[in-house]
């Protein structure tokens, strides 16, 4: 059985010949200690802030495309996991200038809008420290819902061969997982902009979502077209005690859209499974059944949520990927400990199909590499059907 | 007081034009600025912080009430000076070495301005230096650190140290908190508090400081 097929069977929540394995990002560090070579793949620091900038600024975008694509399927294939998600990829019109030292200024010659991000080379991490959205306030953000409403489409022919063209190489090995999500901006600088505008101003976050969800709409036809076998929708909506915002705030905001996604992903005859960090139980039933998923992932237990009672309560409805801890198991812990937790998700979620193991958010680089490859050996151990004891 | 009252439920609902008209109108008719902050804003902040911590509210509306509060302070602010009124306690805050989550941070500063706090917000990714030599700062009586990582939680550790080594802890308290912060981790690195969500951040602020 190969991987496109053994994913197939278990969201069909039939039982393939073992677990399928995912991940949603392995960052540089922990990767390139696995391949013995630099590589260019995952959401740190160093190569979505410097290297994406440097080499932006350089004129090196589509070099660096083949390359992180390159890499990326190298990795995957290395380490035989089922499930190969898009990589993080610099995709943008945006003009970069370095600022100060690990810092850069994107600028979008269109629209006028301008971004900083910031890089810490000590724990490979970055994030946007500042932006014009930010520095104006809620006009600030009304401008760039004006733009985002008349922008013209993200899509180009030339976009489209290019993905074709890439993904051929990983397209009989993998279940290909494209991206598409409501794009509530958990990573913006204006992110509190946002949420106060949430509760203030909600035509004009409305006329957000509108925007951004038909743009990804079209990202959606665009990568159907180019051969994905599903999507996944990266965006965090929780956090450990709760949602960021509340299930009227969802009922509003996010389940029509996410609805559109979904419809349009089924459309195309794919699978739709939604990411989130965070305990999402006050939103649960809605948000797992009546928005038309068809996989849940994260499932982080430090947050509270108990997979196997998910299995129990939606494990006959959609598919369940993730809960292996990344938070303090993999990373703290000793391999002894991540393959018992392995072990026992494996145990109380496999039985029929319907589950995928993965960490509960990503390999970041503060997680050692004998860890990550001990849940791997594990997910072989344990992850073989017909389970013993089930 | 019915108008302190009103104060209080317009913050909460985050309305913040008329907290700035009712904290002016309070002044205006004579009221004591004191007893404006406490039964009128403090007293506001105080159910938001309860009812964020219950799940009853969720950040969005905890933010418009501290914008709201805002609105009202700062026509205080002057007046409290005026009147030699002192902030509660001094806390430094920032977010443990190499963590950029600060969300959960801001909150908890909005909490301890709200409940009569002065904050020294540190920012992010902030080094066990720059703790250091804002606890050395006059009036600073409590740092306040936050960590969202499992990696980012070992600095907490190195700036306690540091603190230790400069004399400091003596001067200032400290009080952690933060996702994968627990109160045990708390007591192994000899910080001196621990709260869970930003309306014990503040309890746990005075209890520290003996109120
Ligand atoms: C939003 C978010 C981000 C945003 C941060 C935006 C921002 N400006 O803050 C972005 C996208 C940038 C981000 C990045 C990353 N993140 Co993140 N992120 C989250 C998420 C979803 C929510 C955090 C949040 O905002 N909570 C909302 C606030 C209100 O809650 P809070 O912070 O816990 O604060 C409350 C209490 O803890 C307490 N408190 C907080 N501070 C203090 C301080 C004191 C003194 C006191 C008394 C109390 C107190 O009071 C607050 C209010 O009640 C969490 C999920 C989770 N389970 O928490 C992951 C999470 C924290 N992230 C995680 C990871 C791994 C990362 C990355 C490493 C991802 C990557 N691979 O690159 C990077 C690291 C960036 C960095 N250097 O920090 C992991 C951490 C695992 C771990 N334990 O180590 C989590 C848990 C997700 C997961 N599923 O594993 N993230």
């Amino acid at each position: 059985m190969n991987s496109k097929e053994r994913v197939r069977v278990a969201v069909a929540h039939r039982e393939p010949d073992r677990v399928p394995v995912f991940e949603l990002s392995i960052n540089s560090p922990v990767a390139s200690d696995i391949m013995g070579r630099q590589m260019y793949v995952g959401f740190g620091g160093w190569l979505v802030a410097k290297v994406f900038s440097e080499w932006m600024a350089e004129g090196r975008v589509l070099e660096l495309a083949l390359k992180i694509f390159s890499d990326w399927i190298d990795l995957y294939s290395h380490l035989e996991l089922d499930i190969l998600p898009m990589p993080t990829l610099p995709l943008t019109n945006e003009t970069v200038e370095p600022v100060a030292e690990n810092q850069w200024k994107y600028t979008d010659p269109d629209s006028g809008l301008w971004r900083v991000i910031g890089y810490n080379p000590e724990s490979d991490y970055h994030s946007e420290i500042d932006s014009r959205i930010k520095q104006e306030g809620v006009p600030g953000l009304r401008h760039h819902v004006e733009w985002l409403e008349k922008r013209p489409g993200l899509v180009s022919a030339d976009l489209m061969a290019g993905l074709k063209a890439v993904l051929d190489p990983a397209r009989e090995r993998f279940f290909i997982l494209g991206e598409a999500d409501v794009l509530f901006p958990s990573e913006a600088s204006w992110q509190p902009l946002f949420l106060e505008c949430m509760a203030l101003e909600p035509e004009l976050i409305d006329r957000y979502f509108e925007a951004t969800t038909n743009e990804v709409l079209t990202l959606i036809d665009a990568e159907a077209e180019a051969g994905v076998d599903g999507f996944v929708g990266g965006v965090d909506f929780a956090y450990h005690s709760t949602t960021l915002f509340s299930p009227a705030m969802f009922r509003r905001f996010i389940f029509p859209h996410m609805r559109r996604i979904t419809e349009r992903c089924h459309s195309r005859g794919l699978p739709f499974f939604k990411h989130t960090d965070g305990n999402i139980e006050n939103i649960e039933n809605e948000l797992l059944l009546g928005c038309g998923i068809d996989g849940y992932h994260a499932i982080e237990p430090t947050a509270g949520m108990d997979i196997a009672r998910l299995k129990r309560q939606y494990g006959d409805k959609i598919t369940l990927l993730g809960n292996i801890d990344c938070g303090d198991l993999l990373t703290n812990g000793s391999p002894e400990d991540v393959t018992k937790a392995v072990g026992q998700c494996i145990r109380d979620c496999a039985p029929g199909g319907g589950y995928v193991l993965s960490s509960s958010n990503s390999i970041h680089s503060g997680i050692p590499t004998q860890n990550f490859l001990a849940m791997l050996k594990a997910a072989r151990e344990y992850g073989t059907y017909p389970m013993r004891n089930s | 007081m019915a108008d302190l009252k009103e104060l209080a439920a317009a913050l909460m609902r985050g309305d913040a034009p008329a907290v700035d008209k009712m904290t002016k109108e309070a002044v205006n008719a004579g009221i004591g600025v004191k007893q404006i902050l406490d039964d009128g804003l403090i007293a506001g902040m105080q159910v938001v912080g309860e009812r964020f911590k219950n799940n009853e509210i969720y950040v969005p509306e905890v933010l418009i009430a501290a914008r709201a509060m805002y609105t009202g302070m700062k026509v205080l602010e002057p007046l409290l000076v005026k009147a030699g009124v002192k902030p509660v306690g001094t806390i430094a805050m920032g977010t443990a070495r190499g963590d950029l989550h600060d969300i959960g941070k801001n909150l908890v500063s909005m909490m301890m301005r709200g409940n009569g706090f002065k904050v020294i917000d540190l920012g992010i990714d902030v080094s066990p230096q720059k703790f250091v030599e804002a606890a050395k700062e006059e009036g600073v009586n409590l740092i306040g650190m936050s960590a969202l990582l499992t990696t980012t939680m070992p600095s907490m550790k190195a700036t306690i140290d540091e603190l230790q080594k400069a004399g400091l802890l003596k001067k200032v308290k400290v009080l952690i908190g933060g996702a994968p912060v627990t109160q045990r981790y708390a007591a192994e690195i000899g910080a001196d508090g621990y709260a869970p969500d930003a309306a014990s951040a503040v309890d746990k602020a005075k209890a520290l400081l003996g109120m």
